[in-house]
């Protein structure tokens, strides 16, 4: 990390105790300022989706650092059709913290939720956001919505959330099952936060809007789909980030004029790549740390290009037909079959199939810190994949706390792991 | 033999099907057969599981959760997959997909395992659709396991278990004083360990514990004899009411699953008001909050309770292994002591033991009292007489055995007083190894003997911070030095003089010109990682990089001030601040925290010895 962010993060955190408003608006000048450069004067070193999306993104944490009373904090799995149709801007804790560490300030974060009771073993995006809260620097948002899929995480920082910002929170009960009775179940639930949600921002919910936002959403789903098939073909220049702001798009911005203009620039960037080396392609399971050197050193390609990732399992959890005229079913459905809902081994499977369609050569499972969900099915991943000729690696690491990164340790794995994938 | 874990478990229906249940709930030798199926970091109550399934068996818990009710302590240790291979032929597993560790490990265990195995879908509300949902998972669970065993739903059982579960719960509330155990499970050992520790009946309020169903609706006994329920308050004055249709099958279970989801709820459930109510009580004297390792649950609710209950709270945290058993022991024995209510360790400025004949007759200002501190990396001993002045004292290295250190520094004591050793009329021992010392005449916990010593030295402090070798703790006192609350770090060597230790070793440098030297730096850096084992590699790479000894040692220092001041503010730490422990002379760390806490730190001239000093103080009773 350079000097100038080293210095800015210590600076945000400095402020962060003493005064919260100031160091909202230092967090908010400078991914205004990310999205501005990103904007209108995207670099060429990087896909011309990547730029936009993440001048998109800059600009909405931006403004929710700056006044999120409109807005609602949801997990990143909550379907965003509803708000989209009523023109809530969301934030999930993932996208936030992602932020936050690349500003070099989220020690401070961190360090505020456990002393108000966090463990330290919790998931450490949600210990930024609850920190945020806690220490005045993310203020009061309209509404909180979350879904039990796919973490135990959202139980319990979303009800915190709740008492400290004192705003309505809709929960969204997920069942394990998968059948016509638990799609109803979450479809009801959702009719029901499409109304508290009405009751915050004071607007009718239009029928035909939303019904626009779940026909955009299938079309990005769709593009997406198309995306994947094509992209173990090329190189993309970078990969940790773009693999970020793909799970941001396929769950935060699903259905969004932004959503489906980011799936057409995906679409087009990927037949305008050049076409791919000798490197070793990999699909990545869960979060990326896109702000460890190590991991970046490894895994953008920068120089080598010995691996490149193409994929991660998270940003293609739920990527089903939409219709348009059950739009609250639609949404339902995506919840209750996303391949994190439900046992490990239709997680698992889900990966096995997004590796089989991008013609994979490895997968890395990344255990980020505090995510029982993930580190729970790890072993069993790492062994389905090698019963199926595919190496895997585990790693543990953390994508948003670098107390946790490990990072020498991580290199020394992930580069015996390119040399059994190269001798494979 | 039906295995199970939570309490929405429906089991008075299992009962009605004629299902024998076990819940495993023993602590385990270690994590063997866990740790090669899932991630080390999965819950240790889940893990557990793994263990007790390749063993084969453990003891059941006491689903009464009262104080030495049936069923209390199982066996003790499971052993593992290694030693006794192949699970049991028969078992059956019932889980329900109560949390992300409890849903991984039952993906972990291999099918075959079971003669049958379900996932009950537990919702997370209470809402009527979601009880009808959880109500079908029951009937289909009743159909398939009739279905299996060709055995019959006896409905008489159903009700009958049910509503001696709401007849337990209701009675619980005419009880006399009590101490609660609240949050995560514990294992049964724990639980007797507690109710050994504590000075009051203990009540486990755990979901492992009591039960909390609402009695059953009058419309369930309609066409139940009788004689079965002579007072369940059934419709219309009678069971048999003629011209009324009992519940079908279907509806009984409805209600059924109400009630089940109507108990207090666990804090996985979304609404988790009803909690509150565990956590009151006019005969509630304290409560011992336990989280369980890798658990996330339970620990939001301790800062909750903690901040609004008037009521001594205790957090302790186990894994399911008795590898914490001493830390543990030496929290709830210092909770025990705060309680007030009973001499644990009787060390109360009594007369003189029978043991020391030779005090007799002498001035009792005179008179020598002993405190003994026996800690991870050094034993302390401090002599005081009668007015509490330091008469002698000494400091050796521990070793591999706490008790011939203890004989050491006191034979070592006993000739810096020369003719007074005479006078040595009692010996109180704190720490660690404070049950190895065979000659002491009494024991205090170490927290205890902090905080009375560090009141004694300076009776302003309200907030005592010990860094010791392997533990660093908070302890808050009142005006009369009686302790508050405290929080001990002792299951991890990050924020302790083990940490400082270790990277002095890979500096190459000794403990005094690391205090030293960290107090001249020049460039702020930060170490990042917490684990020590990672915070090695960082300073191994700055050393590779030239960097400047100074500007490492800065930079461990500040890594140690912020996991300490973390566990100020955690327990709500208020200065003025005393600092105690060896770590205390380190000048850099001191320097560290002050920074941090804002205001200075009292550090007396033998901060390592405030613990021995608060033991002697004890046993000349001042």
């Amino acid at each position: 990390m350079n000097r100038t962010i080293e210095k800015l993060g210590a600076a945000i955190s400095g402020q962060a105790e003493r005064a919260p408003d100031r160091a909202a608006a230092m967090l908010s000048l400078s991914y205004r300022t990310v999205g501005f450069q990103a904007g209108h004067f995207p670099s060429k070193k990087y896909t011309k989706s990547r730029e936009y999306l993440q001048a998109y993104t800059a600009r909405l944490l931006s403004d929710m650092l700056r006044d999120p009373s409109a807005s609602a904090v949801v997990n990143i799995f909550m379907p965003s059709e509803i708000f989209c149709a009523l023109g809530i801007p969301i934030m999930a804790p993932e996208a936030l913290a992602a932020y936050v560490v690349n500003t070099a300030c989220e020690r401070v974060f961190i360090d505020k939720s456990e002393e108000n009771g966090t463990p330290e073993t919790f998931c450490s995006y949600h210990k930024v956001l609850t920190g945020m809260a806690e220490s005045g620097v993310m203020k009061r948002p309209a509404l909180i919505a979350s879904t039990t899929v796919a973490c135990d995480a959202n139980q319990l920082t979303f009800r915190r959330l709740a008492e400290t910002w004192n705003v309505p929170h809709a929960m969204i009960d997920v069942p394990y099952r998968t059948d016509g009775e638990a799609v109803a179940y979450v479809a009801e639930q959702l009719r029901e936060l499409a109304r508290t949600a009405e009751e915050c921002c004071g607007r009718k919910l239009d029928t035909d809007r939303l019904k626009e936002c779940i026909a955009r959403g299938g079309e990005q789903i769709s593009n997406y789909r198309k995306y994947l098939s094509n992209r173990s073909k090329v190189h993309f220049p970078e990969a940790l980030t773009p693999e970020m702001l793909n799970i941001a798009a396929n769950h935060l911005y699903l259905g969004s004029p932004e959503g489906l203009r980011y799936s057409r620039m995906l679409l087009s960037d990927v037949k305008n790549a050049p076409a791919r080396g000798p490197e070793k392609h990999i699909v990545w399971m869960h979060v990326l740390p896109n702000w460890q050197e190590s991991m970046k050193e490894i895994f953008q390609g920068a120089g080598n290009h010995r691996v490149e990732i193409i994929a991660n399992d998270l940003a293609a959890s739920a990527l089903l037909p939409m219709d348009p005229e059950k739009p609250f079913e639609s949404m339902a459905r995506r919840l209750v079959f996303d391949s994190f809902n439900g046992p490990g081994s239709r997680r698992v499977e889900s990966a096995y199939e997004i590796a089989k369609v991008t013609r994979a050569d490895g997968v890395v499972i990344f255990c980020q810190w505090g995510c029982k969900q993930t580190q729970g099915i790890s072993l069993a991943a790492k062994r389905f994949f090698e019963e199926r000729g595919i190496p895997a690696l585990v790693i543990d690491g953390d994508g948003c706390d670098r107390a946790n990164g490990g990072g020498e340790q991580i290199l020394t794995r992930a580069n015996a792991f390119i040399e059994q994938l190269e001798q494979h | 033999m039906i295995t199970y874990l939570c309490k929405y478990t429906p089991l008075e229906l299992l009962s009605a099907l004629g299902a024998e249940l076990e819940e495993p709930n023993a602590d385990v030798a270690d994590f063997r057969s866990a740790d090669a199926l899932v991630h080390s970091s999965l819950c240790t109550h889940a893990k557990m599981l793994i263990e007790a399934v390749y063993a084969g068996g453990t003891g059941q818990t006491d689903r009464t959760g009262q104080t030495g009710g049936p069923g209390d302590p199982g066996p003790a240790g499971v052993g593992n997959a290694a030693e006794n291979p192949g699970p049991a032929p028969r078992r059956e597993l019932l889980l329900t997909n109560c949390c992300d560790s409890v849903r991984r490990v039952y993906d972990s265990l291999a099918e075959e395992t079971f003669s049958w195995r379900r996932m009950l879908d537990l919702p997370h509300v209470a809402t009527d659709r979601a009880v009808r949902l959880y109500a079908e998972e029951l009937i289909r669970l009743k159909d398939d396991y009739t279905a299996r065993t060709g055995g019959v739903f006896r409905r008489d059982i159903l009700i009958r278990e049910w509503k001696a579960v709401a007849d337990r719960w209701e009675a619980f509330g005419g009880r006399g004083d009590y101490i609660a155990i609240l949050g995560a499970r514990v294992s049964d050992q724990l639980r007797a360990t507690i109710r050994d520790a504590m000075p009051f009946p203990v009540i486990d309020l755990t979901c492992g514990g009591l039960r909390t169903m609402p009695q059953p609706p009058p419309e369930v006994f309609v066409d139940v004899p009788d004689r079965e329920f002579p007072d369940c308050g059934a419709p219309e004055g009678g069971h048999s009411c003629p011209g009324r249709t009992g519940l079908s099958d279907d509806d009984l279970i409805l209600a059924y699953a109400r009630a089940l989801m109507t108990q207090i709820p666990c804090t996985r459930m979304q609404d988790v008001g009803a909690r509150s109510s565990l956590a009151e009580g006019t005969a509630l004297r304290g409560i011992v909050y336990h989280s369980v390792k890798f658990c996330d649950y339970y620990s939001f609710e301790y800062a909750d309770i903690r901040s609004r209950t008037p009521l001594p709270v205790l957090k302790i945290e186990s894994d399911y292994t008795s590898q914490s058993e001493g830390q543990i022991d030496t929290r709830l024995k210092a909770f025990a002591e705060s309680l007030g209510s009973r001499d644990q360790a009787e060390g109360g400025g009594e007369t003189p033991s029978a043991g020391t004949p030779s005090a007799k007759g002498t001035d009792e200002m005179d008179r020598i009292y002993i405190g003994i501190d026996s800690g991870s990396t050094s034993t302390n001993v401090a002599a005081i007489d009668g007015r509490g002045s330091l008469a002698a004292w000494s400091i050796v290295r521990t070793g591999a055995r706490a008790a011939t250190a203890a004989e050491n520094a006191l034979k070592d004591v006993k000739s810096q007083l020369g003719p007074r050793a005479a006078l040595i009329a009692k010996i109180v021992g704190t720490g660690y190894g404070r049950e190895f010392i065979s000659f002491a005449d009494s024991t205090k916990t170490e927290i205890s003997c902090h905080a009375h010593g560090a009141h004694f030295a300076d009776p302003a402090a309200r907030t005592v911070i010990d860094i010791g070798g392997q533990d660093s703790k908070i302890i808050c006192l009142d005006e009369d030095g009686n302790v508050m609350n405290f929080v001990m770090n002792d299951k991890c060597a990050a924020g302790t003089g083990r940490f400082l230790e270790m990277m002095a070793h890979t500096l190459e440098i000794d403990m005094p010109s690391m205090g030293e030297e960290g107090l001249h730096w020049k460039k702020d850096l930060t170490i990042s990682s917490t684990c020590t084992v990672f915070a090695e590699s960082e300073v191994v790479g700055l050393i590779a990089e030239n960097t400047d000894t100074g500007d490492i040692i800065h930079a461990l220092n500040k890594s140690v001030a912020s996991r300490t001041c973390g566990m100020v503010k955690r327990v709500r730490g208020e200065g003025p601040f005393m600092m105690t422990g060896g770590v205390a002379k380190n000048a850099g760390v001191a320097k560290e925290i002050e920074r941090r806490l804002g205001e200075p730190l009292r550090i007396m001239e033998h901060p390592d010895l405030i613990g021995a000093i608060g033991a002697a103080l004890f046993a000349a009773g001042i």
